[in-house]
């Protein structure tokens, strides 16, 4: 999904460049329609040539007056074509964005009983988007909205703390914000606060659900960086829980820079094995278990995994990359788009 | 003056089998070789004797049995970050700085391309064909993340450690973002190699000085992008002037770190070293 909204944003980073005749409140409608039953690349990358002004025209005139399957479409018009130019004109990506708020709203104020369903995806799809392309401010205003209106959903609650966690290693604001609120001792290291601060997110939304096997899986890691002893518990809790071969990859990774960090060596080795068996041509495996064999003294077992990872075919979806970064959330954005075109 | 010791191997050279099975942090060292650079000011010392340099191993002084420079070959694996911060200007000079550098080998020296972003590459294996390593800079793409330490991690791995020495070269723009390589993991996997590691970089780095210093190498910041070909080629120049030194320890039989010093006895010069091996 994400590949796809990538491919097409720099054909729109061109187009939105360039407007064309028939824009503006009079034809909002019919791309809106163009969208929820034509076809909706087509409709996106039209609006994608309309001026702001008209945009925001259009939004005034129709938003209460548009049917509400009309607007759940245009809230995804507006989404989608924020979501697609968000790597080149990320500011044009929040005005899109702030559409899609206020057609929410509309949306809201007529009762739909839709209406807090539509919010509660569109929240967990921008904050993961926001979240994947390392824009982490935008990810934490918009998670600390989101939690105003659902505070006891366990994916939102989740998210908070996978932006705590990521700000950790990037150096980002969102980890100053995550100071401010204080859970951590004052002796800790300011990475030390943002990696508990994350925790305590990621422990709140495992109360709600108990079974989260990728809050539990980030609950492990972060316990590991900070070698808190609670950290093999839950890792091995997250691969009970796992419910696909990501899941458990990243657990049996997880496991094994555990075993590792403790000088359980050859635990380490038969993890690392494990993730390998169930990515064989993911590279961090590779990586890791050449490492884990210098550990053990064995270096031509180190060299040859090395030269055994160098041979492989070069693959884009390691599940640690999409760990560490985040990715948008699939889950939402089919669920949103098939609302969006219900007829 | 800056005394950081380094060593490579004896067997890396050819003088004993290469060992097998080692246990953690034991290696049975016959005769350990130190890749040492000598410098006054921004030149080179030349003309220096196994005289000339005092050793110590664990605190106990060793006698140095010989002091080479300049003869052996090269094995020099570019380490290059590719990932999107590059894109534009800066892989262009960077492009052409490998280029250069390249065609600074000589005949029988040998060079490898690693390049990586969040992906690690393995982009040309070490060859003493110039023209493939130029022809794959030139088909480098910016994109992704960045792993170095994963990048450096299998660089060490794959260099061939034959009676070359070996150079590993690294440039980054910028901080790791991706590797799963903890810096402890790296810096022990260097320690236990005999690599010299030196580092271009643009932004300032720890990590990147904190290897450097464990593989007795350098590390040149570069405060523009033309500047790339110049520190490139200036990072051959001073593998080129180092010394090697090599020694038989005597009375140091524990294992583990040891510590290693080396000082001139008879001259003024600053040394760069290695600060020691894992045994």
């Amino acid at each position: 999904m994400f590949r796809a909204l990538l491919a097409i944003a720099a054909l729109l980073a061109v187009v939105c460049t360039r407007p064309l005749a028939a824009q503006g409140p009079d034809t909002y409608v019919s791309v809106v329609d163009e969208y929820r039953t034509g076809d909706p690349d087509t409709a996106i990358r039209r609006l994608a040539r309309w001026p702001e002004r008209s945009v925001e025209d259009s939004i005034r005139q129709w938003a209460k007056r548009l049917r509400p399957g009309q607007v759940v479409a245009a809230v995804m018009l507006h989404t989608e074509l924020g979501a697609a130019i968000l790597g080149s004109l990320p500011s044009r990506t929040s005005l899109q964005f702030g559409h899609a708020r206020t057609l929410l709203d509309a949306l809201a104020e007529r009762r739909d009983e839709r209406a807090d369903a539509v919010r509660l995806r569109w929240f967990r799809f921008v904050i993961s988007l926001y979240t994947a392309d390392g824009r982490l401010v935008d990810a934490e205003i918009y998670a600390r909205d989101a939690l105003g209106r659902f505070p006891r959903d366990p994916i939102l609650i989740f998210q908070k703390g996978a932006i705590l966690e990521t700000a950790r290693s990037s150096n980002s604001p969102a980890a100053a914000l995550a100071l401010l609120r204080g859970r951590a001792p004052a002796s800790a290291t300011r990475q030390e606060q943002t990696l508990d601060s994350a925790a305590a997110e990621f422990r709140r939304a495992l109360a709600i659900d108990p079974h989260m096997a990728i809050a539990r899986l980030h609950l492990g890691w972060v316990y590991v960086q900070l070698q808190d002893d609670r950290a093999r518990e839950d890792l091995t809790a997250a691969l009970a829980d796992a419910r696909n071969d990501r899941e458990r990859y990243l657990a049996h990774l997880f496991l094994g820079g555990l075993a590792e960090r403790q000088s359980r060596f050859d635990e380490a080795a038969q993890e690392y094995e494990r993730a390998r068996q169930l990515c064989p041509a993911c590279q961090t495996p590779y990586i890791a278990s050449s490492r884990i064999e210098m550990a053990r003294g064995r270096s031509e077992q180190a060299r040859e995994l090395a030269h055994q990872f160098a041979a492989l075919e070069r693959v884009e979806d390691d599940p640690w990359w999409t760990y560490r970064f985040g990715t948008p959330d699939d889950e939402a954005l089919t669920w949103l788009r098939a609302e969006a075109h219900r007829p | 003056m800056n005394k950081r010791p380094c060593i490579l191997f004896a067997a890396l050279l050819g003088l004993q089998p290469p060992p097998q099975q080692q246990p953690f942090f034991s290696t049975s060292v016959e005769v350990v070789a130190i890749d040492v650079s000598v410098m006054r000011g921004s030149q080179p010392v030349q003309g220096l004797t196994s005289r000339d340099f005092a050793l110590t191993d664990n605190g106990v002084a060793q006698q140095v049995e010989s002091v080479t420079i300049d003869r052996l070959p090269l094995n020099v694996t570019l380490i290059l970050d590719s990932s999107l911060s590059l894109i534009g200007d800066r892989l262009t000079h960077l492009v052409q700085a490998g280029g250069a550098l390249t065609s600074s080998l000589r005949p029988d020296d040998r060079a490898a391309l690693i390049t990586f972003s969040h992906h690690v590459a393995l982009t040309v294996p070490m060859t003493t064909d110039r023209q493939a390593i130029r022809s794959a800079l030139t088909r480098l793409e910016a994109s992704g993340s960045t792993a170095l330490r994963d990048a450096v991690h299998l660089a060490i791995q794959l260099d061939p450690r034959d009676r070359a020495r070996s150079l590993l070269l690294v440039f980054t723009d910028g901080h790791d973002t991706a590797s799963w390589l903890t810096e402890d993991a790296v810096l022990d996997t260097v320690r236990r190699s005999g690599a010299v590691i030196h580092a271009v970089r643009v932004e300032s780095d720890a990590f990147l000085d904190r290897l450097t210093q464990a593989a007795g190498g350098r590390t040149w910041s570069a405060t523009s992008n033309r500047q790339l070909r110049e520190l490139f080629t200036r990072a051959l120049d001073e593998m080129r002037a180092r010394y090697l030194l090599t020694y038989t320890p005597r009375g140091v039989d524990t294992p583990g770190w040891h510590s290693v010093k080396v000082s001139l006895k008879n001259s003024r010069g600053e040394i760069t070293a290695r600060p020691g091996y894992s045994r």
